[in-house]
């Protein structure tokens, strides 16, 4: 039997082509790359006379706002108006509907773990050596980044979910050699700098390849 | 018809984006399509400025599954005279 989407026009090819082309502006690798160098910035509390918990706190706010803000404001009114608008059919949509319960369960799961730790309920988990951060980083980056890259079908995510799980623990070898806050800066700082050029790179060659339209 | 029939709706920038047509080929190609009940178009306004949003209809979505069934078989029987 002939497999028609296969043979004559191959349809599924030309609706990944068309869903892929809204990662070309390269905004997601920005906010993912500025969401990795926010976690290295503990090290600026130094600047301020600030206690470190409260500090911590504040800069993680501004940071994942401004980083949110950027994503947002740089969709609405760089990337739309550039592509176009358009939108995806069922099976699209109920994946991006599996997305969003995913993320709602990971944030639920996040605030539990989060509390659990304030109240050092978690500290019998504490495993020897450099495996802590490394298990912190494969459950709490890796593992909720490679779910969303295959949600979002967007293959680059599958890399930078590496990269930032394994950040924690080179930030951890990192502080036994150096100490801190080079541990920070080059920990966090390195990869996320180079998910962040990678994605200005994109946006360059987004900004070249559409040009703002004349006409509707 | 093929950028449409994957989607739900695309609008005109999408669509020339997609296809590289200049916007005088992407408009007459609407036109016809629009004339031979394929196509919806829906003129709005999106803020202030205006939005031409496209999506197949359910005769157009008929057609060109028709169309790709026919191909399919023109191609099938060339393939088997090859063999």
């Amino acid at each position: 039997m002939v497999d028609i989407d296969k043979e004559v026009l191959d349809l599924k090819s030309i609706e990944k082509k068309v869903y892929r082309s809204f990662f070309e502006d390269g905004f997601w690798d920005i906010f993912i790359g500025m969401l990795l160098l926010g976690f290295g910035l503990g090290w600026t509390r130094i600047i301020f006379d600030i206690m470190e918990p409260l500090y911590i706190l504040i800069i993680s706010i501004i940071w994942t706002t401004i980083t949110f803000l950027i994503y947002y404001l740089g969709k609405k009114f760089i990337t739309l108006p550039r592509i176009g608008t358009v939108k995806f059919g069922q099976k699209r949509k109920a994946r991006q509907k599996k997305l969003k319960i995913f993320l709602l369960i990971n944030v639920l799961f996040g605030c539990i773990v989060f509390i659990l730790t304030f109240f050092g309920l978690l500290e019998f988990l504490a495993l020897a050596g450099s495996l802590t951060p490394l298990l912190i980083g494969l459950i709490s980056y890796t593992f909720p980044f490679t779910i969303v890259a295959y949600f979002l079908d967007f293959n680059r995510l599958y890399i930078y979910a590496l990269m930032g799980g394994f950040t924690f623990f080179i930030s951890d070898i990192i502080y036994s050699i150096l100490g801190s806050p080079l541990d920070s800066i080059i920990g966090f700082g390195v990869p996320g700098g180079i998910i962040v050029v990678v994605g200005l790179i994109f946006f360059i060659k987004f900004l070249r390849k559409y040009p703002k339209p004349k006409k509707d | 018809m093929a950028y449409l029939y994957v989607v739900e709706s695309a609008d005109m920038v999408f669509l020339k984006n997609q296809t590289e047509l200049t916007w005088g080929n992407l408009s007459s190609h609407i036109s016809k399509l629009e004339e031979a009940g394929y196509v919806n178009v829906e003129k709005r306004f999106k803020g202030k400025k205006p939005q031409t949003l496209l999506h197949l209809s359910e005769k157009g979505r008929n057609a060109f599954t028709e169309y790709r069934k026919k191909l399919t078989q023109v191609l099938g029987k060339i393939s088997q005279r090859k063999i």
